[in-house]
């Protein structure tokens, strides 16, 4: 656990009047809040850092704490007396969303909420100085599954904070897809409800097709003699090998479309994507001699 | 036709502890889209998040009104942008050469 140097984070001296963190935290908020960086992971952990910088220099108390105790917060006597007192006041772990007035600071946490373990260890959690009840934070979480397990609908356990949740992922799930679970995120204080959890789910290609929304695509060699002649072949398809009839004369990256052979489609039951098939013709290697003669005489016809 | 969920503005506002005249504030600079039901107004509740949104921005920033009605709109296109280049990158992908 390293110390903090909150004053540094809000680039204020220690001098600093109220008025002055109000004034840096402002800035630094309306530079990397979520809300002005959507999807920008490293301006939600700054924000986060911002904001406990806030939650504890804005508070004349836990600065003064801070400001006598912050760098021996390890040690000493005091420090455990601080501790105590600290664990008398409210103690939730996610921050919290203050409503109350237009002039009231911005003591939000959002996406992932949470404070330090500094900041915990020191003031035990973040702890509301307001009275309205708010929701609690959202949590953010990914989770990654191989594009087989995306053509079925799966029940998975996850674990989060602790807590395991047992989820439904539907069948077509995209990569980069988001489901939110409402009421898993860090719970509301005075009465507020739970936030939410969201989670991103990442999908690695484990097999030999490609993947286009719900389509999926394969290139499927095929020799030369099934090509001109014509001939029927085993393609592999999510569920499984099907036999496909080849047309006589069939060109090479010719492309023939199986209707209904793709992937599913997100929470449509029964409903599937195509399979489109491009064929590469193979041609034959290591002629024999005979082989070699008969080509010959087929190309002076 | 199916029932809108309605969340009346006076809970919404009772609840977060702020003054509903901001709501009007927003609604009157198309911000947000309000239903007036029997004197009584409501936010649809598909425009909760954007609600939400609306207060952090306003209350908790301190971005004014004006700041707002030029926010929102570039915050809606950046988001737009980032879906747009995430399809394309999917794409890029799906056009690589695999050997």
């Amino acid at each position: 656990m390293e110390f903090i140097d909150y004053y540094k984070v809000l680039g204020v001296d220690k001098t600093a009047k109220e008025e002055d963190i109000k004034k840096a935290y402002r800035k630094l908020a309306r530079k990397f809040h979520p809300d002005v960086n959507p999807n920008n992971t490293e301006a939600h952990k700054r924000f986060q850092e911002i904001n406990e910088a806030n939650e504890v220099l804005s508070d004349p108390e836990k600065r003064k704490k801070y400001d006598k105790y912050g760098k021996d917060w390890q040690h000493g006597e005091a420090y455990e007396q601080a501790r105590k007192q600290q664990q008398q006041s409210y103690n939730f772990g996610g921050g919290y969303r203050n409503y109350g007035d237009s002039t009231a600071d911005f003591e939000g946490s959002f996406g992932g909420g949470g404070f330090s373990d500094f900041f915990n260890s020191m003031f035990g959690g973040g702890s509301s100085r307001a009275k309205a009840r708010f929701r609690g934070s959202d949590l953010q979480s990914s989770l990654t599954l191989p594009l087989t397990e995306t053509f079925t609908t799966e029940k998975k356990t996850i674990t989060i904070n602790g807590k395991h949740i047992r989820i439904t992922i539907p069948a077509g799930i995209e990569d980069g897809q988001q489901i939110k679970l409402t009421g898993h995120g860090e719970p509301g204080n005075n009465g507020g409800p739970a936030g939410d959890l969201y989670i991103t789910f990442h999908i690695v290609n484990n097999t030999e097709f490609k993947k286009m929304g719900n389509d999926l695509f394969l290139t499927q060699e095929i020799d030369l003699y099934t090509a001109v002649l014509g001939g029927t072949i085993m393609v592999n398809t999510i569920s499984g090998k099907i036999k496909v009839t080849v047309k006589p004369e069939t060109q090479n990256n010719t492309k023939i479309r199986l209707k209904g052979k793709g992937a599913p489609v997100y929470k449509k039951e029964g409903q599937f994507g195509d399979l489109y098939i491009t064929y590469s013709v193979k041609l034959p290697q290591n002629l024999t001699e005979k082989q070699k003669s008969l080509f010959t005489e087929l190309s002076k016809l | 036709m199916a029932a809108q969920k309605l969340i009346a503005v006076k809970a919404f506002c009772s609840y977060h502890e702020i003054n509903d005249e901001v709501f009007f504030e927003f609604e009157s600079r198309n911000l947000i889209h309000l239903v007036k039901e029997k004197r009584s107004y409501y936010i649809p509740y598909n425009q909760l998040p954007l609600a939400e949104k609306l207060i952090r921005l306003h209350l908790q920033l301190g971005i004014n009104l004006e700041g707002l009605e030029v926010i929102l709109p570039l915050l809606e296109r950046l988001q737009s942008q980032e879906d747009t280049l995430q399809k394309l990158a999917k794409q890029v992908n799906f056009y690589k050469p695999s050997f």
